[in-house]
């Protein structure tokens, strides 16, 4: 089922397990992201979907398993201690250094993502939740920024007139100096993406950025992603439910179920794919 | 009616009001006769802005980066024992150090300079044992920050307090008595002569903090203080970040240290328990988790309730009023009480998390009058949306007896109270029991 695409790798996992003592939550995970592509990752509750993006991001340091970023391996894990004797997979015998990457490293590697329950910074302004995401290019020491050095007030000028900027671009710049949280739920949605792009991705990882949502606010999101990959050039890998805007938008699927994969393909060939039909609506037994 | 000011003219009223207040500190603390009363104001006023910076300090920590750190106490016992032990003058280490033959060190850095420079020379001998003092602290704390940083919540708390406890027992360690003077007290070093020199010196802190606060590192305090996962997705460091706002935190605790230790005029370990500690986070949740606003306010309020408007109440006599319950110890009754009904009247504290700005304070007072006047209105409304409520429950209960009596009267009678339910056997009441 390898998919046949001849645009540029730039996110790829290979052979991803995850393992929280006896259970696997994300078994042997395969998975490529194409640039400018947009790929969906779906399956049942529980089916390891987001475990799969915190491997990804560095929460979760994966129990076997490498993650290469723009051809780079940043994470890359093979079972080793306590874990070597409860895995069972197939690099069981296999053993190396453990190369793991925080978070905030994966990030400034130019993958950003969003949250399945959306993690807002409560306390700031919409403006400052989208600034805060552009900390992490700040050159300038704490002592600089606090006594307000030249530089610091440049750099902070032009965080404030790209955040502006943005926010312009997604419909935020009216909201700018309401707090996060009096937000409509829509808007929430929007926000964290602009907060992501902030951070000046190149991948970005969408948990379920339709949830909660109804058709016409989903059909809306939809088109506001494709947007956004155009105008960012962006690849984008996401995870949703709503099948609607999963097959709508999604140039490749993969499916996962109780951690495995189960298939992955176009979405014509996923909504003709017996097993994932079986997973969402039950075999005959 | 929103109005509001330009940056300069802000800038320009801010600078006022702190030279009018500094000057009204200096003159009082001159004028003002030591065996008055009102001398008390100026002892408020300087070791109230003592634990103001000290609270501000904290605050960064607490409320503005959500590190719950209760070390701060320890870090003000290192800032004063460092500034005391460099500034006892070179002929009272006899008299100090008496248990460890006149200590180890034998010089003072301000008697040094003053021989060199003059007057000049002292004041500079005074800030570089201050300023040494809060890098000593800063470099502790960074130390201690490494392990303890990587807790969470509750369990930084406590590991936090453990390490202030060790620092005291270290710094009444015998064996260190030759710089520490063990377990005895520290004196004869050289403090200030006015109180505008603690004032000062924790104003300008305090605007360093507030500076940090709103620079682009303490939006991103904010961040993990609002919530850790999505700020390290946001790129931001969550260890280097966390450890900047500790060491950052800790350099003022320690310069507050070394300014409580020129206030006091003799320093000894003991006091800077974990009482010492309970008094600045109360200060801070007074005043207002995450408002540096509010952390001055309540420490001023704090330090001027406990120790001069109460004072009464421990004498014997308070506002005329004078009662056998008032010995000492009722001021802390008292202000137990007074810390209760703050907390429970103000869960967010007198501020929150709001600051003051001049904006909020010229549309507060415009507003006044008209909010004044409005009141006995307002007052009116309220009493008798409350008269009505309590009308409205008289009646219900009146009804209620009515109720009542009409039903004994039917009891009396012999009269069934209730139309019975129907026995027959088509109906089922329950579907389980019904027939």
């Amino acid at each position: 089922m390898a998919k046949k695409d001849n645009r540029e790798v730039v996110l790829r996992l290979s052979d991803i397990t995850m393992q929280f003592g006896g259970v696997v939550a994300v078994d042997n995970l395969n998975l490529d992201v194409h640039k400018n592509e947009i790929v969906g990752l779906i399956g049942p509750n529980g089916a390891g979907k987001t475990t799969a993006f915190n491997c990804i991001t560095g929460v979760y340091e994966p129990t076997n398993g490498a993650v290469e970023i723009n051809g780079n391996v940043v994470i890359e894990n093979y079972p080793q201690g306590k874990m070597k004797e409860e895995y069972a997979g197939k690099n069981q015998g296999k053993y190396t250094k453990a190369l793991t990457m925080l978070p905030d490293k994966v990030t400034k590697l130019g993958v950003a993502r969003t949250f399945q329950n959306i993690r807002l910074f409560k306390g700031m302004t919409v403006l400052e939740n989208v600034m805060v995401a552009m900390h992490m290019n700040q050159t300038e020491s704490v002592f600089g920024a606090t006594f307000r050095s030249k530089k610091a007030r440049e750099e902070e000028k032009v965080m404030r007139e790209e955040a502006l900027e943005l926010l312009k671009k997604l419909d935020l710049y009216d909201n700018r100096d309401d707090m996060s949280t009096s937000l409509p739920y829509g808007k929430q949605r929007h926000l964290e993406i602009a907060r992501a792009l902030a951070t000046h991705p190149s991948i970005l990882l969408l948990d379920e950025p339709a949830a909660g949502m109804n058709p016409q606010e989903s059909d809306d999101l939809m088109r506001f992603i494709g947007r956004i990959r155009d105008e960012f050039d962006l690849s984008i890998l996401m995870i949703e439910h709503h099948m609607q805007v999963i097959m709508g938008i999604c140039e490749h699927i993969y499916v996962l179920n109780y951690g495995g994969q189960i298939a992955d393909g176009t979405p014509a060939e996923i909504q003709a794919n017996p097993a994932v039909i079986e997973a969402y609506l039950g075999g005959d037994e | 009616m929103e109005k509001t000011l330009s940056n300069k003219t802000k800038l320009v009223l801010s600078i006022a009001a702190i030279a009018l207040f500094l000057v009204l500190v200096y003159v009082g603390d001159n004028t003002i006769p030591a065996n008055s009363s009102w001398k008390m104001l100026i002892t408020v006023i300087e070791k109230g802005s003592i634990f103001a910076l000290v609270a501000a300090s904290m605050n960064l920590l607490n409320g503005f980066t959500g590190l719950f750190s209760l070390g701060q106490a320890g870090f003000m016992l290192i800032g004063a024992y460092t500034y005391a032990i460099f500034t006892i003058p070179g002929k009272s280490h006899e008299a100090v150090y008496q248990y460890f033959n006149g200590g180890l060190i034998q010089w003072s850095i301000v008697e040094i300079l003053e021989g060199k420079l003059g007057i000049f020379g002292h004041y500079i001998g005074m800030f570089i044992p201050m300023i040494g003092a809060g890098l000593l602290v800063a470099v502790v704390a960074a130390l201690i920050g490494i392990p303890v940083l990587r807790l969470k919540s509750d369990y930084l708390a406590i590991a936090t307090l453990g390490f202030a406890e060790i620092l005291r027992a270290f710094f009444q360690w015998n064996s260190l008595g030759p710089i520490t003077n063990g377990s005895n007290v520290l004196r004869k070093y050289t403090t200030y002569g006015n109180a505008i020199f603690p004032v000062l010196v924790s104003g300008i802190c305090i605007a360093i903090i507030i500076l940090l606060i709103n620079s682009t590192y303490g939006r991103a305090f904010r961040a993990i203080r609002d919530d850790e996962i999505a700020a390290e997705a946001m790129g931001i460091n969550l260890f280097k970040h966390k450890e900047m706002s500790f060491v950052i935190s800790s350099f003022f605790a320690g310069i507050s240290g070394a300014l409580l230790a020129m206030f006091q005029t003799t320093i000894n370990a003991m006091p800077f328990n974990t009482v010492m500690t309970y008094e600045i986070l109360l200060i801070v949740v007074i005043g207002g988790i995450g408002s540096i606003t509010g952390s001055i306010l309540g420490a001023f309020l704090f330090i001027s309730t406990s120790e001069w408007l109460l004072r009464g109440l421990d004498a014997g006599q308070w506002l005329g009023i004078s009662s056998s319950l008032m010995r000492p110890g009722f001021r802390k009754v008292v202000f137990a009480i007074i810390i209760m009904l703050i907390v429970l009247f103000y869960a967010q504290g007198i501020m929150g998390s709001r600051e003051f700005s001049w904006d909020g304070f010229i549309n507060w007072w415009k507003n006044l009058p008209a909010n004044l006047k409005a009141w006995p209105a307002k007052r009116k409304a309220k009493s008798a949306a409350k008269k009505e409520a309590r009308a409205r429950k008289a009646a219900a209960k009146a009804k209620a007896k009515e109720a009542k009596a009409e039903g004994e009267a039917k009891r009396a009678s012999g009269e069934a109270l209730f139309t019975p339910l129907p026995t027959s056997d088509e109906v089922m009441v329950f579907g389980k029991e019904g027939k």
